[in-house]
């Protein structure tokens, strides 16, 4: 079995490539400005977009993006496609705005609560592209290429998975940072290994 | 063909730091939920929870290292070390990972300081790897209420996939003035001792807890002991519906259910351990599920009456009850349960009996849409 | 109530995130949720802790808020008759 990478993209320093190809960009902005930006500019029209959280925009547009254009974007049932992403501060951004209410004014809101868990941002893609599969957030100091490359070949190995999108999707205080791969079973030319993964991320 | 099984485990709850303790426990009926006037934790309203006591673990504690480190390290540990005791596992191979399963961790801690590098979940989780000199960064699994048995099954396909003999699995969430107010906001609690499928029930109650297994492979056909766990089936999937709600057609826990039932009739699985945590929207979701797959006949239960939703926790801790129940073929009564308050009737187990029972489903669901099931089986 | 339901609206679109609505987009007797405004169970629940934060009302259950949040009029109806502030 050969998993390729058929498809990734990136949001770092306000700039959003794809395949590497820069396809949008704007450094006046503040990083969370410009996911409202790229989201306008991609014309992605998602209203509950607003609702969600920093973490929730970064990891749901990068993976709208990544499947924009492929067989899998939109609302066919996805039910062999999977979901791995990890980053490094888990909700921290929204946990600290979650804080704030329920300081001396205790008024603890739930639209920000529902977003403290890291994998609500899974939940977020999942509802919009109809992915059934299986969907793990994994929390590390650093992306942590070589466990999530053998993770996710494993469960491709052992369960009935045939894409699956992976990554790192993180968003503390202004810091936004997208890595997504599109990983499928012997489509494309670029193989899912350590090393590729490094270097895709690194680049 | 490879069989991954439980070598050992620990429970530390407000019931036991022994899964011994904890079992007898709640073989006996004990309950560990109370109710907590407002302002405890500085929570305006009071709340019905089970909580460690907080000396009892201090003292517990210090009887094996006085490092300095905060409740939820302290707990977790604890709890590793409880399951190592009396095990062969060597800590400090490389062929060993510590995986972490929690949703919260330390942050508490940010009530002091938003600035502080101990929430971090990966802090936490090298504090526990380095106590325990172990030489791989540990793997945490952070995926709401069910990050405990996503925590088994990525341990599991650790060891399927040759990386590692031995993955020390350890789960733990502690209760705080973040996550009741959370709760609360979500008007998701009771202010009784929760009911799980019953016709009253009105919420979750929340629950303290630390739990470990430790898995390992058996790849080379070699015997296991008789009453040996193992983990036969497991899926995840999602629900691609909403991102609190459940499937109101129990959507992705059918799908799970139905992978993990592939190839088994109802009549193989001896109980079904439910996530029952007693909310109206997933005890009704969760009774739909079995409904669709032809599961209503098995006897079901929820553990959440005598531990309340333990959260990172739940998933591992309620797994290990289940392993226990399959060694003393002991089905156990779903606390807090009096009249059907699904719509589609479930066998909800009202007596802690006997029963000769080789397999079992444990059952998990959580917030994101998440779901995961386990089906543990018993070597005889 | 005319300033009330003008103000209940600014409220509403921006503790609910409702970036791409404005006063005008919301009828005063359409639905709020369902159709119309389309809000689901955890906006409800904001709708909640707004009506405590800015109104001092305090509903002791959830399920209240399906009569008093049917529409714009429903909710300014009940806040004019309930608020301590």
């Amino acid at each position: 079995m050969n998993l390729c990478i058929s498809k990734y993209c990136s949001i770092k320093n306000n700039c959003f490539s794809v395949n590497g190809e820069v396809v949008f960009a704007n450094s006046e902005l503040s990083a969370t400005e410009f996911l409202t930006a790229l989201y306008r500019h991609e014309q992605i029209g998602y209203p509950k977009f607003f609702k969600m959280d920093y973490l929730a925009k970064t990891g749901f547009l990068a993976a709208d993006l990544l499947l924009k254009g492929t067989a899998f974007y939109g609302d066919s049932l996805k039910q062999t496609m999977g979901i791995f992403l990890s980053n490094n501060s888990s909700s921290l951004d929204t946990d600290i705005a979650f804080q704030k209410t329920i300081g001396k004014e205790y008024f603890p809101s739930p639209s920000v609560f529902v977003y403290t868990l890291p994998n609500i941002v899974m939940g977020e893609i999942a509802i919009k592209h109809k992915i059934f599969g299986e969907n793990t957030f994994f929390v590390s100091q650093e992306f942590n290429d070589r466990f999530v490359r053998d993770y996710v070949n494993q469960v491709f190995v052992e369960k009935d998975m045939e894409s699956a999108i992976v990554g790192w999707v993180e968003l503390f205080d202004q810091h936004c940072e997208a890595f997504l791969m599109l990983v499928e079973k012997e489509k494309g030319t670029i193989n899912f290994t350590q090393e590729i993964i490094h270097k895709l991320y690194k680049s | 063909m490879s069989t991954v099984y439980i070598q050992s485990n620990n429970i530390i709850s407000s019931l036991g730091f022994t899964t011994e303790e904890n079992m007898c426990a709640v073989v006996s009926g004990k309950s560990g939920l109370h109710y907590y006037k407002e302002n405890t934790l500085d929570v305006p309203e009071g709340f019905y929870a089970s909580r460690i006591d907080a000396e009892k673990l201090n003292a517990q504690f210090a009887l094996i290292s006085n490092l300095e480190c905060s409740r939820f390290e302290k707990l977790a540990i604890l709890s590793v070390h409880n399951a190592i005791k009396n095990s062969l596992v060597n800590t400090t191979d490389s062929r060993t990972l510590f995986i972490l399963s929690t949703t919260k961790g330390n942050i508490a801690f940010l009530e002091q300081d938003t600035n502080n590098e101990q929430a971090y979940l990966w802090h936490s989780a090298q504090v526990i790897a380095n106590y325990f000199k172990n030489p791989n960064t540990p793997i945490i699994v952070s995926n709401a209420c069910i990050s405990g048995i996503s925590a088994t099954i990525v341990a599991k396909r650790m060891l399927t996939s040759g990386n590692y003999d031995t993955v020390i699995v350890v789960g733990a969430d502690i209760i705080s003035k973040f996550i009741i107010s959370g709760f609360q906001s979500f008007k998701a609690l009771s202010q009784k001792a929760c009911k799980p499928f019953d016709a009253n029930r009105v919420g979750l109650n929340l629950g303290e807890g630390a739990a470990t297994i430790i898995l390992k492979i058996n790849d080379k056909g070699n015997c296991l002991p008789k009453g040996t766990i193992t983990i036969e089936n497991e899926a995840i999937s999602n629900d691609a519906n909403h991102i609190s709600g459940p499937s109101r057609t129990g959507e992705g826990l059918f799908l799970a259910l139905q992978s993990v039932m592939k190839g088994r009739k109802a009549e193989e699985i001896g109980f079904v351990n439910a996530h029952g945590t007693a909310t109206p929207y997933n005890d009704e979701m969760e009774s739909i599920a079995l409904w669709r797959m032809g599961m209503t006949e098995i006897p079901v239960q929820s553990l959440k009456g005598y531990f309340g939703h333990t959260l990172g926790a739940a998933g591992l801790l309620e797994l290990i009850i289940s392993a226990e129940s399959l060694r003393q073929n002991t089905i156990i009564k779903s606390l807090g349960y009096e009249t059907c308050g699904v719509s589609h009737p479930l066998h909800i187990i009202t007596e802690t009996k006997t029963k000769e029972i080789t397999r079992c489903i444990k059952m998990v669901s959580g917030f994101g849409g998440c779901n995961a099931v386990c089906m543990l089986k018993k070597i005889s | 109530m005319e300033q009330l339901i003008a103000q209940l609206k600014r409220e509403i679109i921006e503790v609910l995130n409702l970036e791409e609505i404005t006063p005008d987009d919301i009828d005063n007797d359409a639905p709020l949720f369902g159709e119309g405004l389309g809000l689901d169970s955890i906006d409800a629940l904001e709708l909640i802790v707004l009506m405590e934060k800015n109104y001092g009302i305090k509903l002791q259950d959830a399920n209240q808020g399906k009569e008093i949040f049917k529409s714009i009029n429903c909710m300014a109806d009940y806040i004019s008759k309930h608020r301590t502030i």
